[in-house]
């Protein structure tokens, strides 16, 4: 018997020994495959890559909490070591957890009312939304430095969702603590659709009222926004507009100097973390109540980064 | 080329658990008038949708004009020159009459054949009916046509395609004697240019007035074909049923007791003016006049079935609310209305569930779960009674024939035992056997007491059945007669009274 | 018998009902907003609701034979994508097809109507030779074309259009902007299909009395498949002119359009029991539509109240339509 053989007979006996450590099966469920989702979906996988012998399970619940249920029920009958949870809706977490009997649970980007994260078997990972806004309003602050008033136009996303609750929170808070006074010429829903939003706008210009910036509470409505304002002529350098997510054309926007800012969540980051502390509770380890993946600010001087 | 213009032979059809048709020859002659009798059931409709493409047929040939040939659906036939009036009407309620009759033939711009050239189309209706000696506009809707007149655009628009073998199954089933006339002056030019016409009908008269010859079914198999004057009621009859029948107005005289309905004054806005009679227990209380004078629409007010602007309804002399027809049904009444398949049949559902519609109540158990046993006992037991021909009562009702529909409506408002019975044209459509089992039924349930309105167009019935008659015109209650004093000629009268009076 | 008969006040206002409500609302928010009533307001409204009417007026087809198609929202996503695939600017680094040579503007539109139109076939034909109801048949590819459209793009936006493509949804075409001016010709269109063509009156009979049309003559199966490539038709207009006006195609584009659509025809005044309907009526129930968003937008109404609003508009204007079908029996 040589060294090889003598080797790989260790090896296989690691292995074996090993095996029973590492193999690992992860749940993870997904509101719906959206841009954002499908990316931090693909960092979960690529970040599971990284260890032998975790299989990822990765479902999507096409925005239906029941659906979503009985991916969470499944995962558990096959005694899946640890689950991450995208949720649809914030409500549905106690459910949740009780279907989840045990089997320690991630949440990722939509955010659980807190007393329910314990870091034991369960925690939260992503960003705080509140700071998306916060970024905007400090942008906004320092482009308007001087002025006393700020009239707005605001594009909400989905009505009674945290991440639009919290982004129109910060936004508003930072400009005011700041000391502008805000005054409202339009402040609406576009249900984070572009189409809808460039709609809204093109009506809203035909009033001719006057407004400073545009706020959005994500990037597809700012873009609509901005097509808008592009077709009657307004001048995006004087009327800045803002968006959040930083996605692909929102960049290009920024880069063209038609959108004055976005702010990227960095849903690579968010997808790893999720990962790494669902497999660190599966194990039984501490955990952290919370993963905190900060936003970043995107603007000309920096979107070359993005 | 052989004397006949069309010949089925040894035609067979088969549908899920019943032969229809087992082996049925039928021949027709260009100008002749040819009718098809037989019970419902018997297997009319199928062998003439054999022949208009609905139904194929399982086995047998059909030759036409010589050759041989195969018709796959509708527009093949009406291609080849075979129309047909089908016998449950089939009108598109929403539009108008001149679409109906130029379905998928519409005439097209000459210069522009994509468009449908609407003036030719209404000039087309216009001279189809002055033709024909109709009085109607081509552009009303067919909504708001009585049953009986879009009985005849469904008589012109079959005429309409120049067909040289026209199909009418029971087109007369709705009509009034004028109209009935009319329709026979129309067959009588039709048979003059040449056209071979097959007439499907339950009324002995008419074969005796219209046809040439007769073919009888019985059971899907054909008894006799012959000409008319070889034939006599009596022998018509006991073709059909395959046995003497007994008496076909089996009115006994019973007693009468006192009024159990009175209508005082009522008043439907644009039907019925001032309308007032009284009926009483044990009274068969016959309504006739003219399809159109509003009989159907007085019943449905009495039913509370539409909006009265005036009048009141007195049971057992007290007056009485009712505004539905579940007000009306706790008053003891039921009414079997005219038209079954616009208000009388859930077409998808069997004779069984279609029986018992109106009497869900007594079905119920403590639980609020239905009792199938005793409905199954109970709608076998109205089968049997009212002899139904149907493979079994599970069988969705659409399928039953034209006739045996209306008898398990009957059956259905009898299950509820109404002390008022209110029946709509009772016996359209139904075979002679079977409308003597329905006298029969009528003059048993007026025997026990009970108050029978009956509507009929049908003269004979009405004089046949009725202990008074009420005779309605334009709306308004023109005349009542008693039974010893009326007659053919004093009905027509009244129900033309004010006809000639405003003329 | 004059007096018998229904005064010809109320006939009018019954057959004209929603029309009525129509000018009702203009006049109402002529007095509360000073911009509603002007020229430029106007053409926005019309320019906003244009997708969906063309929408609207192919479901009401459909609609009126007594069909139901829940897929045109979806067919607007996957003509969007589609059409936007092929035509994205070649200086942008993450195109879809990155081998694609520059195309003639043409290709993609007509590859977006002949995608929207061949799932219409596909539907009409499955309706009418396999016996699954339409709601069915159409729920199926309301799902299959939104997964098609997101397996396409991966969920990511389709953007940086040509200028000669955007300026189909952008541009104007004298005083008009050419979306308007397209949805107005379709309007026409329909009207025409529907009141003087064969098309048109078998739309009506098989609606009305499918038996009927079938004893009589009427090709039932092929018209079931013309309606609903009309249907396919009209979306995949919409998604083409709307993916130009949005400079991007998106997969979630038309999400839930098919509910505005049915409910504008339904606004309309046509019947879901088939063989009623008119064109007039569902642009009516379109504007209703527009003219309620643009006011509230006007008016500055807080987002939640808006929703609220809306609902008791839509059903009060279709009780007040509905009241001349009700009569007794
Ligand atoms: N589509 C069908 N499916 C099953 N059975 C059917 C169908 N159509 C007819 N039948 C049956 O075929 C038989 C003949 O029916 P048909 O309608 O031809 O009678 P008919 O002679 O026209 O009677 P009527 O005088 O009542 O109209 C009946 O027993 C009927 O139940
Ligand atoms: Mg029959």
């Amino acid at each position: 018997m040589g060294k090889w053989s003598r080797r790989a007979l260790v090896l296989v006996a690691v292995c074996l020994i090993a095996a029973p450590v590492f193999a690992q099966k992860i749940g993870v469920t997904l509101y719906d495959r959206d841009q954002f989702i499908s990316s931090l979906e693909q960092a979960i996988l690529d970040a599971g890559k990284a260890f032998p012998g975790v299989t990822i399970d990765s479902q999507d619940a096409k925005q239906d909490v029941n659906q979503q249920l009985t991916q969470v029920d499944v995962f558990v009958t096959k005694k899946y070591n640890a689950i991450i949870v995208n949720l649809i809706n914030t409500d549905t977490v106690e459910t949740i957890l009780e279907r989840a009997k045990g089997t320690p649970t991630v949440f990722v980007n939509r955010r659980p009312r807190d007393a329910v994260i314990d870091g034991v078997k369960t925690a939260y990972v992503g960003s705080q939304e509140f700071d998306a806004g916060r970024m905007q309003g400090e942008f906004l602050a320092k482009f308007f430095q001087g002025k006393k008033e700020i009239r707005y136009v605001l594009f909400m996303g989905q009505l009674g969702l945290e991440n639009t609750n919290e982004r129109t929170r910060g936004v508003k808070e930072t400009l005011t603590k700041a000391g502008f006074t805000l005054t409202k010429v339009y402040e609406d829903t576009a249900e984070w659709d572009r189409f809808k939003a460039m709609n809204q706008m093109q009506q809203l210009l035909g009033t001719n009222r006057p407004f400073d910036v545009v706020i959005c509470n994500n990037d597809e409505m700012a873009l609509g926004a901005i097509e808008a304002m592009k077709s009657a002529g307004r001048d995006l350098k004087k009327v800045p507009v803002v968006g959040i997510d930083a996605t692909p054309p929102a960049k290009e926007a920024v880069k063209a100097g038609d959108m004055a800012m976005t702010v990227f969540q960095n849903a690579k980051a968010q997808g790893r973390v999720a990962l790494e502390i669902a497999l660190k509770a599966a194990k039984g380890q501490k955990i952290d109540k919370f993963g905190w993946v900060p936003f970043e600010p995107v603007t000309i001087d920096n979107v070359a980064k993005y | 080329m052989s004397e006949y213009i069309l010949e089925m032979r040894n035609i067979v059809r088969d549908f899920p658990g019943v032969r229809a048709l087992r082996g049925v020859d039928l021949n027709l002659k260009a100008g002749v008038v040819h009718a098809l009798m037989g019970e419902n059931g018997a297997g009319k409709s199928t062998l003439m949708k054999c022949l208009i493409g609905i139904h194929r047929p399982t086995a047998g040939t059909i030759v036409f004009k010589g050759r041989e040939v195969d018709i796959p659906n509708t527009i093949t036939a009406l291609r080849m020159g075979i129309s047909m009036i089908h016998q449950e009407l089939n009108p598109v309620v929403d539009r108008t009459v001149m679409e109906n009759i130029w379905i998928a033939r519409e005439p097209m711009h000459k210069a522009l054949p994509v468009f449908i050239d609407h003036g030719k189309m209404f000039s087309l209706t216009k001279q189809l009916f002055k033709e024909l000696e109709l009085d109607l506009d081509p552009k009303s809707l067919l909504r708001n046509l009585t049953v009986a007149r879009m009985q005849m655009v469904e008589i012109a628009k079959a005429v309409s395609y120049d067909a040289e073998v026209v199909i009418m199954d029971e087109p007369s089933s709705a009509l009034t004697p004028n109209e009935v006339e009319h329709l026979f002056a129309m067959i009588r030019k039709l048979k003059a240019k040449g056209v071979a016409i097959v007439y499907i009908t339950h009324k002995m008269d008419e074969i005796f007035e219209i046809a040439d010859e007769v073919t009888v079914l019985r059971d899907g198999n054909r008894i006799v074909t012959e000409p008319v004057s070889q034939m006599t009621i009596d022998s018509l009859i006991s073709y059909m049923v395959g046995r003497n029948l007994d008496e076909m107005f089996p009115k006994i005289d019973c007693p009468i007791g006192e009024v159990k309905l009175e209508v005082r004054g009522l008043s439907v806005p644009g039907h019925i003016e001032d309308a007032s009679f009284t009926a009483r227990r044990g009274e068969i209380l016959g309504v006739s006049g003219l399809v159109g004078a509003g009989r159907t629409e007085l019943m449905e007010a009495i039913f509370g079935l539409r909006r009265r602007s005036k009048g009141e309804i007195l049971i057992d002399g007290k007056q009485v609310r009712i505004d539905s027809p579940v007000d009306a049904m706790g008053a003891g009444m039921a009414f079997v209305t005219e038209d079954r398949r616009l208000t009388g049949l859930v077409p998808v559902l069997s004779v069984k569930f279609n029986t018992i519609i109106a009497n869900m109540k007594a079905y119920v158990n403590s639980l609020g779960l239905l009792r199938h046993r005793k409905i199954s006992q109970d709608v076998t037991s109205y089968r049997d009674k009212l002899s139904i021909k149907t493979p079994s009562i599970d069988t969705i009702i659409a399928n039953l024939s034209g006739g045996n529909q209306q008898k398990v409506l009957v059956a259905r408002w009898l299950l509820t035992s109404p002390d008022i019975l209110i029946l709509d044209e009772p016996t359209r459509g139904i075979d002679v056997g079977a409308k003597a089992e329905i006298h029969n039924i009528i003059t048993r349930l007026a025997g026990e007491g009970k108050t029978i309105i009956m509507v009929s167009s049908e003269l004979p019935e009405i004089l046949g059945m009725s202990d008074r008659i009420v005779v309605v015109c334009e709306g308004r209650v023109t005349g009542i007669v008693d039974r010893k004093d009326a007659n053919q000629e004093l009905i027509m009268k009244y129900a033309t009274n004010s006809l000639r009076a405003s003329a | 018998m004059a007096t018998l008969q229904t005064p010809l006040v109320q006939k009018i206002v019954n057959r004209y009902a929603i029309f009525i409500v129509l000018g009702a609302m203009g006049a109402s928010l002529t007095l509360l907003s000073p911009d509603f009533l002007t020229p430029g307001n106007l053409i926005n409204v019309l320019i906003a609701e244009s997708g969906r009417g063309m929408l609207a007026l192919g479901v009401g087809v459909v609609i009126m034979s007594r069909g139901i198609d829940l897929s045109i929202g979806s067919i607007v996503s996957l003509t969007s994508v589609v059409a936007a695939s092929l035509i994205q600017q070649h200086d942008y680094s993450a195109r879809i097809f990155k081998d694609l040579p520059l195309l003639p503007v043409y290709v993609p539109v007509i590859a977006g109507l002949v995608t929207g139109t061949l799932v219409g076939m596909v539907n009409g034909w499955l309706i009418a030779y396999t016996a699954i109801p339409a709601f069915i048949a159409t729920l199926g590819f309301m799902i299959i074309a939104r997964g098609m459209a997101l397996m396409l793009t991966n969920a990511y936006p389709v953007p940086m259009l040509r200028p000669e493509f955007k300026i189909l949804g952008q541009g104007n075409f004298g005083p008009m902007p050419i979306i308007v001016c397209v949805f107005i010709f379709m309007v026409i269109v329909t009207w025409v299909l529907l009141n003087h063509t064969r098309f048109g009156k078998n739309v009506y009979f098989i609606g009305g009395n499918i038996n009927a049309a079938r004893v009589s003559g009427v090709r039932v199966e092929r018209n079931l498949i013309y309606i609903y490539a009309f249907s396919g038709f009209c979306a995949a207009l919409a998604g083409v002119l709307i993916t130009a006006r949005a400079a991007s195609g998106i997969a979630t584009l038309g999400n839930n359009y098919e509910l505005d659509a049915i409910a504008a025809a339904t606004i309309g005044g046509t019947s879901h029991t088939g063989g009623i309907g008119t064109v007039g009526g569902i642009v009516a129930g379109i504007l209703i539509l527009g003219i309620l968003n643009n006011g509230l937008l006007l008016l500055g109404v807080s987002p939640y109240l808006q929703q609220i609003v809306k609902g008791v508009i839509i059903v009060f204007a279709v009780v007040f339509d509905m009241r001349k079908n009700a009569r007794k029996v």
